[in-house]
């Protein structure tokens, strides 16, 4: 796996760097601010670009417009974004802005590097990446009785493996079951929460996203 | 003039006189009776109308009353000499006098009657066609008195004097002229007596009489008294009273029309000062007193500034208003308007311009304090963010940095370490999204970056109760971040207040178009204490407020978007 590392924060970087490259990613560029990615990518043709989305000049959200820009230009090109914030919205953003191979992490989340490389690899395989830890809040979230009181525990955990970004395919190995089945379970799934089902998969991740995020 | 003590002894004395002379009368007829006692007796008379006047005048306060009175008891006196027994020149010489002391009191009369008419009309409204008018009475009264001393001083040029009474082509002859005259001067004698009792009932019963009123009833009083006295020395000289009694009339009337226009005016200024009441009143702001002084001064220049404010460049004239003793604003206006502008400040004028300065003070303090919170607010916003940019750059850098050190180490590690490794980790973690949480609240980054329903939305996420969300309403401008940040803090610590008052949910509504509305609606109990909330929401001109509506707490904020 060839990537791009860009981060502002110098030593978080070199940190990231070491351990992405002893897990043997190859690191083509180190970049410290989002100007000069898009003539990087150009230049080394990395597998995915690793971007931080808090960087200059007003460092809030620079990483998203990069994010969606590099996948606007270099389809072909994946984009992990790591980010210190929590809030739904911003992973949101990020996968209607630039649907497929894109992937939105907690920053904590290089303090365990399996993880990162893990999300890594299915961007590669044309998957989405939703951070767990939005996912599981959101399912957390406090919520007056409604639909999702009609899901079966076996569906809560389906629904939130969807959100996450997974695949049919990717849900039934954690689950240790077939393909078919999380078929079925998505279809009752959205079929209960009244969404429509959709093939793709950042599609049916954003519906998710959108249903566990606005119904209180 | 205020009564003195030897003004008092001067009246007693005079008083005394007064009623020595009238008991000398009474005792007409008597063989005793002299001329030099008739001197006397006339003496006591005059002397006594002077006491009674400079006493009512002083009593009244009024120093131009007690001259006009001063006069017209002196000409009652001064026509008594026809009746000493001396040679014909001087007989003629006492009601020559006498007559000539009429000029004065005419004077002093209009004088006082204009004076009436300055302090009420000629303040108030435009002065020109008050004092054209006044001067038309003046002159009119003037001309009339003229007439009538040239009738009496040079002997009737146009009639001869038997004429005036016994010719049959005199116009002026109705009846038979003794009796005509006896009756109008019974009767005019009787309707001064009433009049001037109906004064001092009136002051002894502690009322007030109107100053135009109290004026014409000691004037006429005092005419009728210096017509009446010249009127009786012509009689004792041989003359027919006729003519006094027609001099009298003709003052009696000038005085009169001198006080209905006095009387007009004063009904004019009542109007001018009763629309001036009400339309401040209906309009009330600021303002308003320039702009009516401006139209009555008809000065388009002219400014009210107050105190401390900063005036034009160089103004052509400048008028202070006082009040109480303080100048409570300056007014600017041309040079040429001064007098008007002098006369056009009234006391009723003086307090509108007081109100309207009192209002802008007001005004300014409350703008100045609401500033004062403002930037209050806006150091600790500053403050705020760069606590959470420290946090973010410095330890949460390193924290991260520690947990990928840790994290490193503990794959190489042995078993005890790689536990240990591991621990130090979680704990890296942990203390991560503690601060996350922490920045969070200090500074909501999404509120910043994304605005107010987007913050809420994601406040509402990881919200300690369930809280719905709706947006009724989002039209208009964008909202000033200060005025999202009051929204915002007044949004979490209302729903935090709710979860800690028992509420197991709340409802937040959304309305902006000119301004902003939040509306937050729970079950919980209405104990809990919004002071900040306040704060926040007054900083930026808001409103906030706390009621029970159908057993539901609601708060309700509204903001202006500007």
């Amino acid at each position: 796996m060839r990537v791009i590392v860009c981060d502002d924060m110098l030593l978080v970087r070199e940190g990231l760097v070491r351990t992405l490259t002893t897990r043997g990613v190859e690191v083509l560029a180190e970049l410290s601010s989002a100007a000069t990615l898009e003539h990087a990518v150009a230049a080394h043709q990395p597998d995915i670009v690793i971007l931080d989305i808090r960087m200059p000049p007003t460092f809030t959200d620079e990483g998203l417009t990069a994010a969606t820009a590099v996948r606007r230009k270099h389809p072909e090109v994946g984009v992990l974004v790591l980010s210190q914030y929590l809030e739904t919205v911003y992973a949101m953003r990020l996968l209607q802005d630039a649907p497929e191979r894109v992937g939105y992490l907690l920053k904590d989340r290089v303090m365990d590097i399996a993880t990162v490389v893990d999300a890594l690899r299915r961007i590669m395989d044309g998957e989405t990446v939703v951070d767990p830890t939005i996912v599981s809040k959101l399912l957390g979230r406090r919520r007056r009785p409604g639909s999702l009181n009609l899901l079966t525990p076996r569906e809560h955990e389906v629904l939130a493996l969807v959100a996450e970004g997974m695949s049919n395919q990717a849900i039934g190995e954690r689950l240790h079951v077939t393909e078919r089945t999380i078929e079925a379970h998505t279809g009752q799934i959205f079929h209960k929460l009244g969404l429509d089902v959709s093939a793709a998969t950042h599609r049916r991740v954003l519906a998710a996203l959108t249903y566990l995020r606005t119904t209180g | 003039m205020r009564p003195t003590r030897s003004l008092g002894h001067v009246a007693g004395l005079a008083a005394s006189l007064c009623i020595v002379g009238i008991a000398l009368e009474v005792w007409d007829g008597s063989p005793a009776r002299t001329a030099g006692v008739e001197l006397l007796v006339w003496c006591a008379l005059g002397y006594g109308a002077v006491a009674i006047a400079v006493g009512v005048g002083s009593f009244l306060g009024r120093p131009d009353e007690v001259w006009s009175a001063s006069l017209a008891a002196l000409t009652a006196v001064l026509p008594l000499l026809a009746a000493v027994p001396v040679t014909p020149g001087i007989r003629i010489l006492g009601p020559a006098v006498g007559a000539l002391t009429v000029v004065p009191l005419v004077l002093t009369t209009t004088r006082l009657v204009a004076a009436n008419v300055g302090s009420g009309v000629a303040r108030a409204t435009s002065l020109t066609r008050m004092a054209a008018v006044s001067g038309l009475c003046r002159a009119t009264i003037g001309a009339s008195t003229a007439v009538f001393v040239i009738m009496i001083v040079a002997r009737e040029p146009f009639l001869e004097p038997a004429c005036l009474s016994y010719c049959g082509h005199n116009p002026w002859l109705v009846a038979a002229a003794p009796q005509l005259v006896a009756a109008s001067q019974i009767t005019l004698g009787v309707l001064t007596s009433m009049w001037c009792v109906a004064v001092c009932w009136a002051l002894s019963a502690g009322r007030t009489l109107r100053p135009e009123l109290s004026t014409r009833l000691l004037v006429l009083a005092a005419a009728f008294a210096a017509t009446g006295s010249l009127g009786r020395g012509l009689e004792v000289a041989g003359e027919h009273p006729v003519v006094a009694v027609g001099g009298q009339l003709v003052m009696l009337t000038g005085i009169q029309a001198g006080a209905l226009v006095s009387q007009l005016n004063g009904a004019r200024v009542r109007r001018q000062v009763r629309l001036l009441s009400s339309d401040l009143a209906a309009r009330g702001r600021l303002g308003q007193v320039d702009r009516w002084l401006r139209e009555t001064v008809r000065d388009d220049s002219l400014r009210v500034t107050f105190p401390g404010a900063a005036g034009r460049e160089a103004p052509e004239a400048t008028t202070r208003v006082r009040r109480g003793g303080v100048t409570i604003a300056t007014v600017e206006h041309r040079a040429r308007s001064s007098q008007r502008v002098d006369r056009a400040i009234t006391p009723v004028v003086a307090m509108a311009i007081d109100n309207d300065r009192l209002h802008a003070l007001a005004l300014t303090q409350f703008d100045s304090l609401v500033d004062s919170r403002r930037r209050i607010v806006h150091t600790g916003d500053a403050a705020r963010q760069r606590l959470e940019r420290d946090l973010h750059d410095g330890a949460q850098q390193r924290l991260l940095l520690l947990g990928m050190t840790l994290a490193d180490e503990s794959e190489r590690a042995v078993a005890v370490d790689k536990v240990i490794c591991r621990e130090g980790v979680a704990l890296a973690a942990r203390a991560l999204s503690e601060l996350r949480a922490i920045g969070t609240g200090v500074v909501p980054v999404i509120l910043e970056q994304l605005g107010l329903v987007e913050a809420i939305r994601a406040f509402t996420e990881g919200a300690p109760i369930s809280v719905e969300l709706i947006i009724d309403r989002w039209s208009g401008s964008q909202v000033a971040h200060d005025v999202e940040r009051a929204a915002y803090r007044v949004v979490t610590s209302t729903v935090h207040q709710a979860a800690r008052c028992g509420a197991t949910s709340a409802t937040v509504r959304v309305a902006k178009d000119q301004e902003l509305t939040i509306a937050i609606t729970h079950a919980g109990s209405p104990s809990a204490d919004h002071t900040d909330d306040e704060d926040r929401v007054g900083a930026v001109r808001g409103l906030w407020s706390v009621s029970l509506e159908g057993g539901h707490v609601l708060a309700r904020a509204v903001l202006p978007c500007g």
